[in-house]
């Protein structure tokens, strides 16, 4: 699904640059569930900004499903976002002024999807996430579990082929962790590939292969299946 | 101090658009204020204004009214002789214009006023050289410094010097200081009425000023106008219903509009607007700084709270903000001090006036300008200073900011109020300069262009009149000549007295009308369409008695046509009525400017030479040049001595809508400042929306959001507020500007679409404002917010 070669990215200051991936390769198969693991300043998170064709790299060669993505302008990489990408963010990016349901069908507003259809799919992930009874609540009156449940829930309402999770239980207690963990591994079974940015070795234990990184380089990777 | 200037160089932004809004509304205000300062001023400088009056009379008979500065030259001494309240009487004759020549200079003068002695008891001048008794001997006359020095280089050196006036010695024996500009009159020199000066009182053409004695009541000597009236007037003036007025000299120039002003009045409506505009750009400025400041306050809260977490009092905090408050005011004011400075000269070319930006003194002008920034600067700090320290801490250190909702709908209700005062004058400026366009272009009924027009002063050379249009007429260049007893577009024509024969009986009932008096050549040259019978003709003997009338002249008579019919203009010196026959009729033509409706007007070939003193000559537009120096030329082979003044008669009609003119260009300078500072502060909050809400824009860019969706999202709600300012707006420009456009009698009929398009300019400059904000959040890299978290 995912190919990088040689992958670049340099952050430049007034004085200093810094080489956040440094002609980073890899291959990510659809279906798989990989963690990305590493110390702070590694490379992981600007990794998961530039498969998420949130970020452009400087270098190197990115095929997405076999199509090469690396130099895509604005508008055709949010087109490529809308359709087949999910993010779950450790701080869960959700929208302050509107409620979870509202938070929850924005991307199928992106996408076009008429009311309807709407609000039938945003109802259907919202009770398979178990935050129904929630719908009409705003973010800043639900526990951090749940809100990452509405992250989750924003995530995978519009059936992506792949989510990116970037420390999805870095602000979570450990009982909230596990049932995110457990959500993203039901996901991955029901076919959503799943690339997950870690610090924590237990979540890491959920995926199928765990890459480690330093310095913008791959340094291993253990298949744990 | 040190914290409040380092808040305000880490929000530089939001300090530009404080310190520039306000530093652009102090300059407006200043130089309004200047302006109205200056407007309110006029004729104070007289030491006896507050006894000075002028005496105007208004008449009524029928349907017919007049309303005029003019009054009976024998009104002066006839006051002076009645009324005890009265220390002195002033005429004024603005008639004593001519060629002054001393050794080889020449100068046509026409500010020329004929006066009695007492005019210097009354008025204050101050003499350069001479005495106030200057006026007491015949052939005499006083100059100005700038005619003096036009005349004798070294205006002190015109004292007891023969100068001829009109061919006329006469003896210079005073010469004054330049008419302040602050007059409603002005002249360039004064002289005595002739000894044998007698007016009479239906001829009311002469102005009358009274100077009443200290602690007089007014009111108790206007109560005795009408039985002077009854007494003078009425037993001379048949059945006209005089009146006559007492207009304090120093509300002349604001609040008299009669007809034969002395000068270019203005209108103390206007200096309520301008004063108005000065006041809601202030507002405008001030709301600004409010938003601004109460929008930020949401970036100051965490600080806020960190600072209150570590023991700094509510007191402390309060004085944290004014101080930020008051550098702000007090750096837009300094600002102000050099904006004024630089902008002055195109003010005062705007303005027509020679106003200097210290004129209420350098110390004044200062010490309001701190006092202004003082209480402006504690003002505009307080609120927010209460605002702010009114927080509760732990709240604020989540950012949460209580009732925001609240607060929103304010800061958007001002919004709001200013877009709809910067829809109301971007309109305001569209009709004016709609109107004024109207009143340039309209068709006059005479072809004004390519027209120039002169005054023969000499008696004996207007008698040349026909061999001098001959020669003219040689070159192919002039196309046509004609001469008047009038110029026309001065908005200075006579009025004549005429009655109708009805059914071969001459009615007792009186009109009036315009009295011109035509040549011959003047309805062809003029290109004035003859509609029925025929123009004058010089080889048929009984013209000279007969009159062409124009179509309002038929249509106040109520007559299909009005061939065939006979008028009177009086009775001859035997008693016997003096009737003309109606010969031709012409289509309406304007001799006055589009303010007035075109009125009944009689015309009559020229009784003798002397009414054919106003030239008209035609000229080929191509050599206009040539033209003019071949004119003058041959003018001058008929009077030698004379000055050749010319002016062209579109630029005469033109030089009516000054005023209106100057309006407009004044309000189109301070609506394009209003809207500047409106789009500061729509651009100031805009600036805060996208500070606030770049989280968000990022969330919906990673969820699929397109620029123009997001652009939309951020701009939506202030630009629905901009349009309801606009529906706000439309209606009171509408009822501003229907005023506004009554003064003309000619005027453009408001459209719809001429206050839309003003709401959609402002629109449009409202959308470019924010979408230039927007647009740089929308396209921005969302990778770095989302981190920031």
């Amino acid at each position: 699904m995912i190919k990088i070669k040689d992958l670049e990215k340099i952050y430049r200051t007034e004085d200093i640059e810094t080489m956040a991936l440094n002609k980073l390769s890899m291959e990510i198969k659809e279906g798989e569930f990989v963690a990305v693991m590493g110390p702070s300043g590694c490379g992981k998170s600007t990794l998961l900004n530039i498969l998420g064709l949130l970020d452009d790299p400087d270098g190197g060669s990115f095929l997405f499903n076999s199509t090469e993505v690396a130099h895509f302008n604005e508008r055709k990489r949010a087109e490529l976002r809308k359709r087949n990408i999910g993010f779950v963010f450790q701080s869960f990016n959700l929208i302050d002024e509107l409620t979870v349901f509202e938070n929850v069908e924005l991307p199928l507003i992106y996408l076009g999807i008429k009311g309807g259809e709407r609000k039938e799919r945003v109802e259907k992930v919202l009770d398979k996430m178990q935050i129904m009874h929630r719908r009409n609540h705003y973010p800043q009156q639900l526990s951090g579990g749940q809100q990452q449940r509405v992250a989750v829930a924003r995530a995978v309402v519009n059936n992506p082929k792949l989510i990116l999770a970037d420390e999805p239980t870095g602000n979570l207690d450990s009982s909230n962790g596990n049932e995110v963990m457990q959500l993203l591994t039901d996901l991955n079974e029901q076919g959503t590939t799943i690339i997950m940015v870690t610090h924590s070795q237990h979540d890491a234990r959920y995926s199928h292969r765990i890459i480690r990184m330093l310095d913008g380089q791959v340094v291993t990777e253990n298949i744990l299946v | 101090m040190n914290t409040a200037i380092r808040n305000m160089v880490r929000q530089r932004t939001f300090s530009i658009i404080n310190v520039g809004g306000l530093a652009l509304s102090l300059m407006a205000v200043w130089v309004i204020a200047l302006f109205v300062a200056d407007e309110l001023s006029y004729d104070k400088y007289h030491t006896n204004r507050n006894r000075i009056f002028r005496l105007a009379s208004h008449g009524q008979w029928g349907e017919e009214k007049f309303d005029i500065t003019g009054t009976s030259g024998l009104a002066a001494a006839a006051f002076k002789n009645d009324f005890p309240e009265v220390e002195d009487a002033v005429r004024i004759d603005v008639e004593g214009g001519g060629v002054f020549t001393y050794a080889d200079r020449t100068i046509k003068e026409n500010a020329v006023f004929l006066t009695d002695p007492s005019f210097f008891s009354a008025f204050t001048y101050h003499f350069i050289a001479g005495t106030p008794n200057a006026l007491r001997q015949p052939n005499t006359v006083v100059l100005t410094k700038t005619l003096a020095t036009k005349l004798f280089t070294n205006p002190l050196a015109a004292v007891n010097k023969v100068i001829n006036i009109d061919k006329v010695p006469t003896v210079v024996t005073a010469v004054i200081e330049d008419v302040l500009a602050n007059s409603h009159f002005t002249f360039q020199a004064l002289r005595p009425f002739p000894e044998n000066y007698q007016g009479d009182w239906s001829n009311l053409n002469i102005y009358t000023y009274l100077l009443l004695k200290k602690n007089v009541d007014v009111s108790q000597m206007t109560a005795k106008l009408p039985g002077f009236v009854i007494k003078y007037l009425t037993k001379n003036g048949n059945d006209i219903n005089y009146k006559l007025e007492l207009q304090p000299i120093t509300s002349i120039h604001l609040h008299s509009h009669l007809a034969y002003e002395l000068g270019e009045n203005y209108d103390i409506k206007y200096v309520y607007v301008l004063s108005i505009v000065a006041l809601l750009i202030l507002i405008i400025a001030l709301i600004n700084y409010f938003n601004i400041t109460t929008a930020r306050a949401s970036v100051w809260l965490r600080e806020v709270a960190v600072r209150k977490i570590i023991g700094s009092s509510r007191k402390s905090l309060v004085s944290l903000f004014l101080t930020e408050s008051l550098i702000t005011i007090l750096s837009a004011a300094l600002i102000s001090v050099l904006l004024v400075g630089v902008t002055m000269p195109v003010f005062n070319h705007f303005i027509g006036k020679h106003l200097s930006a210290w004129q209420f003194g350098i110390g004044t002008t200062i010490t309001t300008l701190l006092g202004f920034s003082l209480i402006a600067g504690l003002i505009g700090g307080l609120y927010p200073a209460f605002f702010l320290s009114r927080f509760k801490t732990i709240p604020a250190l989540k950012n949460q900011l209580g009732d925001v909702k609240g607060q929103a709908v304010f800061r958007k209700s001002l919004v709001m109020f200013q877009f709809a005062v910067t829809v109301v004058m971007i309109s305001a400026s569209f009709i004016i300069y709609l109107q004024l366009n109207y009143v340039r272009n309209k068709d006059l009924g005479v072809n004004k262009n390519q027209v120039l027009t002169f005054h023969i002063d000499s008696r004996s050379v207007r008698e040349k009149v026909p061999p001098l249009r001959a020669e003219l007429l040689q070159n192919p260049m002039v196309k046509s000549i004609a001469s008047a007893g009038n110029p026309i577009g001065n908005n200075d024509i006579g009025m004549m007295d005429y009655s109708i024969e009805k059914n071969g009986v001459l009615d007792e009932h009186s009109n009036l009308a315009y009295g011109l008096t035509i040549d011959a050549d003047f309805i062809p040259a003029m290109q004035i369409k003859v509609l029925q019978g025929r123009n004058f003709s010089t080889n048929i003997a009984s013209d000279s008695n007969d009159v062409i009338v124009n179509e309002a002249f038929i249509k106040r008579q109520g007559w299909a046509s009005g061939m065939g019919k006979r008028i009177s203009r009086g009775k001859d010196s035997t008693g016997k009525v003096f009737f003309s026959n109606i010969i031709g009729i012409v289509k309406d033509y304007h001799i006055y400017s589009l303010q007035h409706m075109i009125e009944p007007t009689i015309m009559q070939l020229p009784k003798n030479a002397a009414d054919r003193d106003n030239i008209y000559v035609r000229v080929d537009e191509r050599n206009l040049g040539q033209s003019l120096a071949f004119i003058e030329n041959t003018f001058k082979k008929f009077d030698p001595s004379a000055a050749f003044a010319y002016t062209f008669l579109d630029k005469n009609f033109a030089s009516q809508y000054q005023a209106e003119e100057r309006q407009g260009e004044i309000l189109l300078a301070f609506t394009v400042l209003t809207i500047s500072i409106a789009c500061l502060g729509l651009f100031g909050l805009i600036t805060f929306t996208v500070g606030q809400r770049v989280k968000e824009i990022s969330i919906r860019k990673t969820l699929g959001a397109s620029v123009s969706s997001l652009v939309s999202l951020l701009t939506g709600n202030l630009l629905k507020v901009v349009l309801i300012a606009m529906l706000v707006a439309i209606p009171l420009s509408w009822l501003a500007m229907n005023r506004w456009l009554q003064d003309f009698a000619y005027r453009i009929e408001p459209k719809w679409w001429m206050f839309a398009l003003p709401g959609v300019v402002a629109c449009i400059i409202a959308i470019a404002t924010l979408n230039f904000q927007a647009i740089k959040a929308a396209i921005a890299n969302p990778v770095k917010s989302l981190r920031a978290e």
